[in-house]
C-alpha cells in the first residue's frame, strides 16, 4: 500500500489520479535534505498550469511536496501547517520532522478510513535535532522514511538516477546534484512533468529556495 | 457591610466576587490544601515525585504516584475521585499524542490538556471545579519537565512544588535545599525530609511513602 504510484480506491478519474502529472524528488544529505518539483500542472493531456507550486514550507526546517489532487494537497499543507505552527507556539519549540509526517499520515488514514481520502501522495522532509529526515506518505495514510523519495507519474523515471547516484553522507553539493540530475532526467522523459523546476534546500540554516540561475548551473555542471 | 461570602458569591465558580475573585475555585484549592503532601523536584539530572499515603486502617494503601505513560508520571493531591478522573483523561492524551505524532507526549502539552479541561469546569454551568492539584513529572524533548496543574486550571512550569498538607512547611524546606544540579539520590532525601517536615506526627516508612525517580541522561 506505500507505494507513492498507488491509484487504489478503483477510481478511473484521470483528474483525481494520485500519480498524473508531476514528479517530486527529496534527497538526504549528509547535513540536511534537497527537495525539488516540477511545474507543470496537467488535466489529462492538457497543460492546466506552467507554474504549479509543488513543493512548500511548513515551517523554518520542515518542507513538503505534493502530487495529486491539488486542491486536497493545498489544504493538507495549510492545515498541517497551521497545526505545526499552534505545537510550536504552544510548547516554544518546533515539532520534529518525524512528528510533521506523522500529523500528516494521521489526518489521511482518518480520512482514507472515511471512504473520502485525499487523492495525494505526499514527501515530508526536513531537518531536526535528530538529523535530516525523509517520509513519503501515501493517501491511505502510510508513512515511511526513506534516504531518498520521488513521488509522481514521473517517478519511475527518477527513481531510476537516485537508485544509481545516491550514496549515504553526501554533501550539500552532491545532493543537489543528484536531485537535480534525477528531476531533470524523468522532465526529459515524463510528458506529464516539465516547465522548470522548483528546488529546496533545508539545512541548518533553515530552508532556502534555489535560485534559477543556480538549479542551471547544477544542470550544466 | 456585609463580605462577599455572605453576599453569596462563594456559591457558584461562574460569578465574580465585587473584588474580581472566583471564590468557588478558592475553595477548590482549599480542599487540595486538605489532601496528603505530595512533592516533586526536578534538576538537571531528573525529576523526583513523592508522596505520602494515607493508610486507613485495613485498606490496602492507595496508589499515589500514577503512570500516564512510558516517560511521564503523575501525583496529586485533594480529592481522590477528581484526581482518578484527570489521570485516565491524562492517559487518554498521551495515547491520542502518541498515536497522532508518533512520538511521546511532551510534560508541558500534557499538563496544558489537563489545564483546559480543568478549566471548563470554572466557567460552565451546573460543574464543581476539580478539587485537585495535579503534578506531572517527566522526561521530554525539554530535558527533565515538572508541571503543576492548578483547580482553575492555570498551568505552572516548576522547579520543585509541594502541595497538600503541610505545604507551606515544605515549601519553605525545599526554596531552602533547591540546586539545578542536585542528584536523584540527592532529591529522593529533600523529598522525604519535605514529606517528613510537612506531616511531622507520621512517622514514614516504606508502606506509608510512595517515591518515583526519573533519571535523564543529557
Amino acid at each position: 500500500m506505500n507505494n507513492p504510484n498507488f491509484n487504489g480506491m478503483g477510481n478511473n478519474n484521470p483528474f483525481m489520479d494520485p500519480k498524473h502529472g508531476t514528479t517530486t524528488v527529496a534527497v538526504r544529505f549528509k547535513g540536511g535534505t534537497v527537495v525539488a518539483a516540477d511545474r507543470r500542472a496537467t488535466m489529462g493531456s492538457f497543460i492546466a498550469s506552467k507554474k504549479a507550486q509543488k513543493v512548500h514550507e511548513l515551517n523554518e526546517y520542515t518542507v513538503a511536496t505534493i502530487a495529486g489532487l491539488v486542491s486536497d494537497a493545498q489544504y493538507l499543507i495549510h492545515l498541517t501547517r497551521a497545526n505545526l505552527n499552534l505545537f510550536d507556539l504552544g510548547r516554544g519549540y518546533p515539532p520534529t520532522t518525524k512528528m510533521a509526517g506523522n500529523l500528516l499520515a494521521s489526518i489521511m488514514y482518518g480520512q482514507y478510513r472515511a471512504y473520502f481520502p485525499y487523492y495525494v501522495s505526499m514527501i515530508v522532509a526536513g531537518l531536526d535535532k535528530d538529523g535530516p529526515h525523509i517520509y513519503t506518505l501515501d493517501m491511505a495514510g502510510g508513512i515511511t522514511e526513506e534516504d531518498f523519495a520521488s513521488t509522481g507519474s514521473g517517478s519511475l523515471v527518477a527513481y531510476g538516477v537516485l537508485e544509481s547516484t545516491w550514496k549515504d553522507g553526501l554533501t550539500e553539493a552532491e545532493g543537489l546534484k543528484v536531485t537535480i540530475s534525477a528531476l531533470a532526467t524523468a522532465i526529459s522523459r515524463d510528458a506529464a512533468t516539465g516547465d522548470g523546476m522548483d528546488v529546496l534546500v533545508v539545512n541548518k540554516k533553515g530552508v532556502k529556495r534555489m535560485a534559477s540561475d543556480e538549479v542551471k548551473g547544477y544542470l550544466e555542471a | 457591610m456585609l463580605g462577599p461570602q455572605s453576599m453569596g458569591y462563594d456559591r457558584s465558580p461562574l460569578m465574580y466576587s465585587p473584588e474580581g475573585r472566583i471564590i468557588q475555585t478558592e475553595y477548590a484549592r482549599e480542599s487540595v490544601r486538605r489532601g496528603s503532601i505530595a512533592i516533586g523536584i526536578k534538576s538537571k539530572h531528573g525529576v523526583v515525585l513523592a508522596g505520602l499515603l494515607r493508610v486507613v486502617d485495613l485498606n490496602e494503601p492507595d496508589l499515589k504516584i500514577h503512570k500516564i505513560s512510558n516517560t511521564i508520571q503523575a501525583i496529586f493531591a485533594g480529592v481522590a475521585a477528581d484526581g482518578r478522573i484527570l489521570i485516565s483523561q491524562a492517559r487518554v492524551e498521551a495515547e491520542i499524542f502518541k498515536l497522532t505524532y508518533a512520538v511521546p507526549m511532551d510534560v508541558r502539552g500534557l499538563a496544558v490538556k489537563t489545564g483546559d479541561y480543568v478549566q471548563m469546569f470554572t466557567q460552565q454551568g451546573g460543574l464543581r471545579p476539580f478539587g485537585v492539584g495535579m503534578l506531572y513529572g517527566g522526561l521530554d524533548e525539554t530535558g527533565p519537565s515538572l508541571q503543576f496543574v492548578d483547580p482553575g486550571g492555570g498551568v505552572v512550569s516548576c522547579k520543585a512544588k509541594a502541595m497538600g498538607e503541610g505545604d507551606s512547611e515544605a515549601i519553605a524546606y525545599l526554596k531552602e535545599k533547591y540546586s539545578d544540579e542536585l542528584t536523584t539520590d540527592e532529591m529522593i532525601k529533600i523529598a522525604k525530609e519535605a514529606i517528613h517536615k510537612a506531616a511531622r506526627d507520621v512517622e514514614l516508612t516504606d508502606d506509608n511513602i510512595a517515591i518515583e525517580i526519573m533519571p535523564y541522561k543529557a
